[in-house]
């Protein structure tokens, strides 16, 4: 039996859109930088249906090879258990990390009540231990992750006063 | 990762601090940190608890005394 069907022209059809434009869409609607696992829950509401966590984190690692999107790694020692973070810059990534509450924060509990105790303030671990109940050795770690040394130095004077602290060897004027 | 957040060993106790405060203020405070930890420091820390114990003492002879 003959049936005849109606076919666009193939100019008119109307193409879906790759996963790399719809990652793209995503990130710029997110102000935000995201995980793989966020991105690819958006392409899918986005589509209506659901693609592959694979292929978005393929086509996520292509853009940043590309140098589209920009992402915090091992190399900038640090490493998410939800994998890696995207975005479209890095003032996308500084918002993200900026977030201590809700759904989108990426701080464990015990990173958050320490960034808590630190910020507008000076302490000592033990306080910290004291106060939160986190081991010495956990917050020696938490700082290395979270922090940067301080480039400065004690040095011992001696007398009433005996130490000074003093920036990488040059001596600090008040 | 967090840019503020710095630390420091001093005399092998770790110290945090937010490096948005003024340094001037920091620096008060970790040197009146340090001297507490130093040699110096200690010492008149022992001092201060032997003269609390020799308060202590006299305080019940007194009271001993009055009874």
């Amino acid at each position: 039996m003959l049936v005849s069907r109606f076919i666009l022209y193939s100019g008119d059809v109307k193409k879906e859109p790759t996963i790399r434009e719809l990652i793209l869409k995503v990130m710029r609607e997110s102000e935000v930088a995201l995980f793989p696992r966020e991105v690819h829950r958006r392409i899918c509401s986005l589509l209506g249906r659901s693609v592959s966590l694979k292929a978005v984190k393929n086509r996520l690692y292509d853009l940043y090879r590309a140098g589209v999107l920009s992402r915090l790694d091992r190399a900038r020692r640090w490493q998410f258990r939800e994998g890696f973070l995207y975005g479209l810059n890095y003032e996308a990534i500084r918002k993200r990390l900026a977030i201590f509450e809700g759904p989108l924060s990426v701080w464990s509990d015990a990173e958050r009540r320490l960034i808590k105790a630190v910020e507008n303030n000076v302490v000592s671990s033990k306080k910290i231990r004291d106060e939160m109940g986190l081991h010495e050795s956990l917050i020696t770690w938490l700082s290395r992750k979270l922090g940067r040394e301080a480039p400065y130095d004690l040095k011992k004077i001696g007398g009433r006063k005996p130490s000074e602290l003093s920036l990488s060897g040059m001596r600090i004027s008040n | 990762m967090i840019p503020w957040l710095k630390w420091i060993y001093i005399y092998g106790n770790l110290y945090l601090y937010d490096d948005r405060l003024p340094w001037d203020e920091v620096k008060a405070k970790l040197e009146r940190e340090a001297f507490w930890l130093s040699d110096e420091g200690r010492r008149r820390v022992m001092r201060g608890e032997a003269f609390e114990k020799f308060l202590e003492y006299t305080y019940n002879l007194i009271d001993k005394a009055g009874e």
